[in-house]
């Protein structure tokens, strides 16, 4: 798929999941895995910056399979901003199809 | 490449990174290639899935808003990134900041706020400030600005440089307090003091502050005197007046015991003297209040008499005295007057 694509939706992804529930990277990186093909590389730094935008808060949380895990929880301000990316995802997807359906019969 | 050079390369490439930051990223990098393992793969496949590694720290460092080349410079440096937030503490640190922009904007709005206050204030004071610079011996347009001329040509581009300019600045934003308050400023004279305010020296600026707060503190204990003499003045009134107004009552009180009396008296008893006394004393409390009327009365007619004499082409009506024929000629004294009437 187109790498520019992707990392449109990328944010929207992620910030999606985390909204269903607390997640650890690897753990994220599985469900946006099932959504769109990413690389985990581009993956954890975008936790990263949205985490330091406060879009995300961090905790650790024992583990029995190792160490503790760090745990990514949706703030307040993560969510205003998926739900202003969601929309503005639904209107370019609005406007996208309709140019092409357009173009397609006329 | 296995993963201990692979932790060891990233660690190395986000040096620039706080200690703290960098740990947790090592940490948290560690923990995914070890699950990858566990879920079958090998160390090579589960860093191959990172891609290049140049471009994996290029990114990681964007989100520090740090730029690539830069980190590549320090790579061997301590941390340099202030105040990068992390997990638990990092809310607190956030709120922490939110709190300080928010005084500092507080802090800029009170100061907006007194500048405001002080612009009215100055307004309020024009009068008096007007009056002091008669007293000052200086004529209101263009003396001020010959002085500074003078000041100007004497101190050219003294000491000071940059930290005099700033001074300045600082010390400008007063000045124009000031200038307002001194009033009947024209224009060109304040325009000649901004252009030319930049090229003072430090001593000019002293110079010139030390003058203006001298007259703002002049100006401020005149407007604190008035104040109080206002102050005096209602109070003066207000004492006449309710003397004036329990002496009514007293006499009004006589007057209905003198009623009293007149009546037992017709009936008989004994009370002449009394009847007599009570009389007396009605018309004491009268002629007191009375008196105490006069007190302001007086007040009114000697300003209205004032007033008559100075719109003498008004054909002596008294109310009408604020003819503003008479101002241009004598400016001091008809703020004067126009205040004295304000207040009486």
């Amino acid at each position: 798929m187109n790498a520019q694509f992707k990392k449109g939706v990328l944010e929207l992804i992620v910030l999606e999941s985390v909204r269903q529930r607390d997640m650890y990277g690897y753990e994220l990186v599985e469900e946006v895995s099932k959504v769109v093909d990413v690389n985990e590389g581009t993956i954890y730094p975008l936790l990263k910056r949205l985490t330091n935008e406060h879009y995300f808060e961090t905790y650790l949380r024992e583990s029995t399979e190792g160490p503790p895990r760090k745990y990514y929880h949706l703030t307040a301000a993560g969510i205003l901003y998926r739900d202003s990316l969601e929309k503005e995802w639904n209107e370019l997807a609005e406007k996208v199809g309709g140019f092409l359906k357009e173009c397609r019969n006329g | 490449m296995d993963k201990k050079t692979f932790m060891k390369e990233l660690e190395q490439a986000l040096s620039v990174l706080q200690e703290e930051e960098l740990n947790d990223i090592i940490s948290e990098y560690e923990q995914h290639i070890d699950m990858k393992q566990e879920r079958g793969l090998t160390e090579e496949e589960a860093i191959a899935d990172f891609g290049s590694l140049d471009e994996l720290t290029a990114e990681i460092l964007e989100a520090y808003h740090v730029r690539a080349d830069y980190a590549v410079k320090k790579r061997r440096g301590q941390g340099l990134i202030p105040g990068e937030q992390k997990s638990c503490r990092g809310w607190m640190k956030a709120v922490w900041i939110r709190l300080w922009v928010f005084l500092k904007a507080g802090a800029q709005g009170l100061g907006n706020f007194l500048s405001g206050i002080r612009g009215f204030w100055k307004q309020l004071g024009q009068e008096p400030g007007k009056r002091i610079a008669v007293w000052k011996g200086e004529r209101p347009d263009s003396g001020k600005v010959m002085e500074d001329c003078s000041e100007m040509s004497g101190k050219p581009e003294a000491a000071g440089g940059k930290a005099g300019e700033e001074e300045q600045t600082m010390r400008f934003g007063k000045q124009q307090g000031e200038e307002e308050a001194l009033g009947s400023r024209g224009a060109l004279p304040v325009m000649n003091m901004r252009g030319t305010a930049a090229k003072r020296g430090l001593g000019a600026a002293a110079g010139a502050f030390f003058r203006s707060s001298v007259s703002l503190a002049a100006d401020m204990m005149y407007r604190c005197i008035r104040i109080a003499l206002w102050g005096i003045h209602m109070a003066w009134n207000a004492a006449w007046l309710g003397f004036a107004f329990g002496c009514g009552l007293f006499g009004l009180f006589c007057l209905y015991g003198m009623g009293v009396l007149m009546v037992l008296l017709s009936q008989g008893y004994p009370l002449a003297g009394v009847t007599l006394g009570c009389a007396g004393l009605v018309m004491c409390s009268f002629s007191a209040a009375c008196l105490g009327m006069t007190f302001l009365w007086r007040e009114r007619k000697g300003q209205k008499s004032q007033e008559s004499r100075k719109g003498s082409d008004d054909e002596g009506r008294p109310g009408a005295g604020n003819g503003p024929a008479k101002e241009t000629e004598l400016p001091v004294q008809t703020s004067w007057e126009k205040e004295e009437g304000q207040h009486a």
